[in-house]
C-alpha cells in the first residue's frame, strides 16, 4: 500500500510538471501577447507593444523566462496578473470556491438521479419506462447547454419568476446562505443535466451487462429480495464502469463550465480561463493549469482507490 | 480484516459529506419543497428601488473591469471608464457637445504659444478620507502615469515635458509642442491620491481592487465577477447625488442583461439593434437612441497590388450597398459614412458627395481599370485574382454581420471578399506586422475628431497622399476650434475622394434604462457624466 502511494505520488508530481510545461510552451507560442489588450485598440503601437512586452519580461528567452516562473513558484509567488493588476494568485482564489461548490452539487445531484435513473430503466429493461429514461437521456445529452441554461431562465426566472435568472447570490444579501443556494439551483441543473444523461446511459449498459451473468441468477434462485440483489450484486459488480465514468466527469465539472458560467453570471474559473487566454494573461493561465492539474489528478486518484476498494481483487500493483 | 462497508451506506456517506463541506449546497430534494415567495426577494423582481435612503440604480454590464483605478484606464473601455469616472474626478469634464467643463480646475490659462496649461483648482473637492485635493496629486497622477513601470495608458499624457505644483492649488503643466485636444483628453484623465499611493508600484498595488477617490460615488466593495457596489458621497464637492446607491453588476450574457431589464433587476443596459424588437416591448423600459461619433471603415493593406488603384478602392466602394447594411445590419441605427467623420462630430462635413449602392458603375470602374472576369466570376488582372481577406475583431459580431452582406454585395461584381475573425491579441500582432490584405474596425474619436496619426504618412496600411500629410500638420497647428473645422472639413472631401479607406458606417448607441429613472443626458464618451443628477422615482 505504501509503494502503491509513494509510486502514485511521483506519477502525479511528473504529470503535473508535464502539464505546467507544456502549457508554458503552448501559451507563448500563440500569437499576440498581452500588450494589444493592455493598450486598448486605438492606443496600441509596436513601440508600445515592445516597451510593455520588455517591462513583463517577455522579450526574454523562452527557457529563461521558465527558469524564472519555475523559481518564483517554488518560493509561492505565482506572479502578477497583467489584467488584474493584482497577484495571480489571488485573482484565482477567488474564483475557485464557486466553482467548486458548482461543480460538486451538479455532479452529486446527475450521479444520485443519473445512477438511480439508470439502474432503474435496466431492471425494466423493454417497459415503457425504460423506453421514456433512455429517451431523456439522449435527448438531455444532445441539448446544448447553452440553449438549456436560457430556457431553464427564461422559464423560471422571467416566466414563472420563482427562481434567480444569474448571479451567485443576491446584492446586498451576501450573508445569506438560503440566499446563495437558491441561486445555485438552474445552474446546478443545467450544468447536471449533460452530465446525468451520459450517467443514467452508462449505468443502464453496465447493469445490463451484469444481470446477464449466472451469479445474479444463482442469488435469485438463493431467494434473496430483488432489492438486495440489485444493490449488494448487481450494482457492486457495475460499479466500475460506472465509478470510471463517474470520477471522469467529476473532473470536468471542477474545471468549471464555461458555458454555464457566463450564462448565469456563475465568477468561477471557466471563465476566467477563457478571458485570460483571450487576455494572454499568462501569469493567472499558469496558476489556472496548476489548480486545474490539481483537481484532475485528485480526482483520478480518488477514482482509483475507490475502484480498489470496489473490487479488492484488483490490489496495488 | 476490516470489511468495507456496503455501497449503498458508502455512496450515502459520500453524499452527506460532500453537502456538510459545500458552503452552499442543500440537499437536491429540498428547494422543491419551498415556497419561494416570502424569503427571496432575488426571486421576484426588484424594480427600481424606490425614494428615499434605499434608492438604488443598478447598471448592467457584459464585461468586468480589470482594474479600478484611473491610472489603469483602459481608454474608452465600458466596464473600465463607469467605475472610475464615478469614483475619480479629473481636471476639467468633456460636456455632451464636446465644449470643456470646469471639474477639478475651476478655471485655466492657456499661453499665447499653447505650451503653457495653468489650472486653478477648487478648493472644495475631497478624497473619500477627508483630505483635500491638490495640485500636489494632479502632479503624482501624471507623473505616474508617464512612469513606464505603472504601464499606464498615457493617451492623452504623453505629450507633456513637465507639470509642476507652484501651491495648493495651482497645476501648471507644459506641453512638448502644441496639441489643440490636450485639455479635452489630457485633462479628462482620473486623479488619485498622492498621499496614499506616493510608494505603491501601480501595476501591483491594492488600490486597483479598493480604490480611494474623491468621486460622486464611494466604492463599497467588488465581489470578483459578480458586482462593484458604490454608495453616494454626501461630501461631493459638487453637490450630493441623488441616488443613494449605484451597482455595477457583471453579466458575461447578453440574454441575461435583457431578462433581468425586463424584471427590473438590471436599471440600465447597452442593447443592440437586434434586441430593440423584445426591448420596445417593455412598458418599464426606455431606449435611448444616441448617435456617437464612432464609425467603421475597412482599412486596405497598400502594400497589396490592388488596393494600389483609387479606381479599384470606389468600385469596391460602389458595389457595396452600405444603405441595406445600416438597414440589415444596424436595423436603421445608424447611418453611412462617406469619409473619416461621423455627423455627430463638430468636424464633420455634410456637403460630402454621396457614393450609392452601384453595382453597374462598380463593374465599369473595374473593367476600365483592368480587372476582368476570371472563369470562377472573380476578377484577375495578369494574373492576381481580385481576392482579399478583411480581419475583424473576434468580439465585433456587427461588423461582422456588415462584412457578410458587403461579401454578397462584392460576390455580384466579381470581387471576393473574405472575413477573417481573430482575437484581440492575435489582431494586434497581424496588424503591427502588416500581415493582412484588409482589416476592419471601429474608430473612436472620442475627444477630439483629429486623427492625424491614421491618415498621414508612416500610418499602419502604409497610406500616403501628400495633400493629406499637410492638412494634417494644418489642423494640429492651432487650438482654434473655428479655425480647424475648415480644414478638417477639406481633409475629409480629400480622403474622400481618393477612398482612402473603405468607409462604411457609424452607429447609434442603444441605452435602455428603467422608465422611472430620470436626468439622463445623452454624452458621446461618459454616458453617466451627470449620474449625479438623476432621479430614482
Amino acid at each position: 500500500m505504501l509503494a502503491f502511494a509513494v509510486r502514485r505520488t511521483g506519477q502525479i508530481a511528473l504529470t503535473l510538471l508535464l502539464l505546467l510545461l507544456g502549457t508554458f510552451a503552448v501559451l507563448r507560442a500563440a500569437p499576440g501577447g498581452p500588450a494589444p489588450v493592455l493598450l486598448g485598440a486605438d492606443y496600441w503601437s509596436p513601440e508600445r507593444e515592445a516597451a510593455i512586452n520588455e517591462s513583463l519580461g517577455l522579450d526574454r528567452p523562452l527557457p529563461v523566462q521558465l527558469v524564472l516562473w519555475g523559481r518564483a513558484v517554488l518560493v509561492g509567488d505565482f506572479g502578477y496578473s497583467y489584467f488584474h493588476r493584482r497577484p495571480a494568485a489571488d485573482v484565482v482564489a477567488e474564483r475557485i470556491a464557486p466553482t467548486l461548490v458548482l461543480g460538486l452539487v451538479a455532479w452529486v445531484l446527475s450521479l444520485v438521479v443519473g445512477v438511480g435513473l439508470g439502474m432503474l430503466a435496466a431492471h425494466r429493461q423493454g417497459s415503457l419506462l425504460d423506453r421514456a429514461i433512455s429517451a431523456c437521456g439522449v435527448l438531455a445529452l444532445s441539448t446544448p447547454t447553452f440553449w438549456l441554461g436560457i430556457v431553464l431562465i427564461v422559464v423560471f426566472a422571467a416566466w414563472l419568476n420563482v427562481l434567480p435568472s444569474a448571479g451567485l447570490v443576491t446584492i446586498g444579501n451576501e450573508d445569506s446562505l438560503a440566499d446563495k443556494a437558491w441561486h445555485l439551483i438552474l445552474p446546478a441543473l443545467t450544468l447536471a443535466a449533460a452530465n446525468g444523461a451520459t450517467l443514467v446511459l452508462y449505468t443502464r449498459a453496465a447493469t445490463l451487462e451484469v444481470l446477464g451473468a449466472d451469479f445474479v441468477r444463482t442469488a435469485h434462485a438463493k431467494g434473496l429480495g430483488r432489492r438486495i440483489v440489485a444493490l449488494r450484486h448487481v450494482l457492486r459488480n457495475a460499479a466500475i464502469p460506472i465509478a470510471t465514468v463517474a470520477g471522469l466527469s467529476l473532473a470536468h465539472l471542477l474545471e468549471g463550465s464555461l458555458v454555464v458560467e457566463t450564462v448565469f453570471a456563475w465568477p468561477g474559473i471557466g471563465h476566467l480561463t477563457v478571458s485570460s487566454v483571450a487576455r494572454r494573461d499568462f501569469p493567472v493561465l499558469m496558476v489556472i493549469a496548476l489548480v486545474v492539474g490539481c483537481i484532475v489528478v485528485a480526482t483520478t486518484f480518488l477514482t482509483d482507490v475507490v475502484y480498489r476498494w470496489l473490487d479488492p481483487r484488483l490490489g496495488y500493483e | 480484516m476490516f470489511r468495507p462497508p456496503s455501497l449503498f451506506a458508502a455512496l450515502l456517506s459520500l453524499l452527506l459529506i460532500v453537502v456538510a463541506c459545500a458552503p452552499a449546497a442543500p440537499p437536491a430534494a429540498k428547494p422543491a419543497e419551498q415556497k419561494p415567495a416570502a424569503a427571496q426577494p432575488a426571486a421576484t423582481g426588484q424594480p427600481a428601488a424606490k425614494t428615499g435612503a434605499a434608492a438604488q440604480f443598478v447598471i448592467g454590464s457584459l464585461e468586468e473591469p480589470g482594474s479600478l483605478s484611473p491610472l489603469a484606464d483602459l481608454p474608452h473601455h465600458f466596464p473600465e471608464h463607469v467605475p472610475q469616472t464615478l469614483m475619480f474626478d479629473s481636471l476639467i469634464q468633456v460636456l455632451p457637445d464636446g465644449a470643456v467643463g470646469p471639474k477639478l480646475a475651476e478655471k485655466w490659462d492657456i499661453s499665447p504659444d499653447g505650451l503653457t496649461y495653468t489650472f486653478t483648482l477648487t478648493d472644495k473637492a475631497m478624497w473619500w478620507d477627508g483630505k483635500p485635493v491638490t495640485a500636489e496629486d494632479v502632479k503624482f497622477t501624471i507623473e505616474t502615469a508617464l512612469r513606464p513601470e505603472s504601464r499606464s495608458s498615457t493617451e492623452g499624457l504623453d505629450t507633456i515635458a513637465s507639470v509642476d505644483a507652484p501651491d495648493a492649488r495651482t497645476v501648471k503643466i507644459v506641453l512638448k509642442r502644441l496639441v489643440p485636444m490636450f485639455l479635452a483628453q489630457g485633462g479628462s484623465r482620473g486623479i488619485v491620491p498622492k498621499h496614499l499611493l506616493a510608494n505603491e508600484d501601480m501595476s501591483k498595488s491594492e488600490f486597483n481592487k479598493k480604490p480611494v477617490g474623491s468621486g460622486p460615488y464611494k466604492f463599497v466593495s467588488w465581489t470578483p465577477g459578480q458586482a462593484i457596489v458604490m454608495e453616494a458621497n454626501p461630501t461631493y464637492f459638487l453637490g450630493a447625488p441623488s441616488i443613494q446607491r449605484v451597482v455595477f453588476k457583471i453579466l458575461p450574457d447578453q440574454n441575461v442583461i435583457l431578462t433581468q431589464l425586463r424584471s427590473g433587476e438590471l436599471h440600465y443596459g447597452l442593447i443592440t439593434p437586434k434586441d430593440l424588437k423584445p426591448v420596445e416591448s417593455i412598458t418599464s423600459i426606455k431606449v435611448y437612441d444616441v448617435p456617437t461619433l464612432r464609425f467603421f471603415d475597412i482599412s486596405p493593406n497598400y502594400a497589396r497590388p490592388f488596393f494600389a488603384d483609387q479606381k479599384v478602392r470606389e468600385a469596391i466602394l460602389f458595389g457595396i450597398d452600405r444603405q441595406g447594411i445600416v438597414d440589415k445590419a444596424l436595423l436603421g441605427k445608424g447611418a453611412v459614412v462617406e469619409s473619416n467623420a461621423a455627423p455627430t462630430s463638430w468636424a464633420y462635413n455634410p456637403e460630402l458627395p454621396k457614393r450609392a449602392y452601384d453595382p453597374a458603375k462598380a463593374k465599369a470602374l473595374l473593367d476600365g481599370a483592368g480587372w476582368l472576369p476570371g472563369a470562377d466570376g472573380i476578377r484577375t488582372k495578369d494574373g492576381t485574382r481580385l481576392s482579399f481577406g478583411v480581419m475583424i475583431n473576434s468580439y465585433d459580431r456587427t461588423l461582422e454581420q456588415a462584412l457578410v452582406v458587403a461579401q454578397q454585395n462584392l460576390k455580384d461584381v466579381g470581387v471576393d471578399l473574405s472575413i477573417d475573425r481573430v482575437e484581440p491579441g492575435v489582431f494586434g500582432s497581424r496588424r503591427g506586422k502588416k500581415e493582412y490584405d484588409a482589416l476592419a474596425r471601429i474608430w473612436n474619436p472620442v475627444y477630439d475628431p483629429d486623427q492625424a496619426g491614421l491618415i498621414r504618412t508612416g500610418n499602419f496600411y502604409s497610406y500616403s497622399n501628400p495633400e493629406v500629410d499637410k492638412l494634417a500638420a494644418d489642423a494640429l497647428a492651432t487650438s482654434n476650434q473655428a479655425a480647424r473645422k475648415p480644414i478638417y472639413q477639406q481633409l475629409q472631401t480629400v480622403l474622400a475622394a481618393d477612398v482612402a479607406r473603405l468607409w462604411l458606417y457609424t452607429e447609434n448607441e442603444l441605452h435602455a434604462v428603467s422608465a422611472n429613472v430620470s436626468g439622463m443626458q445623452p454624452h458621446p464618451v461618459n454616458y453617466f457624466w451627470n449620474l449625479r443628477a438623476w432621479k430614482v422615482q
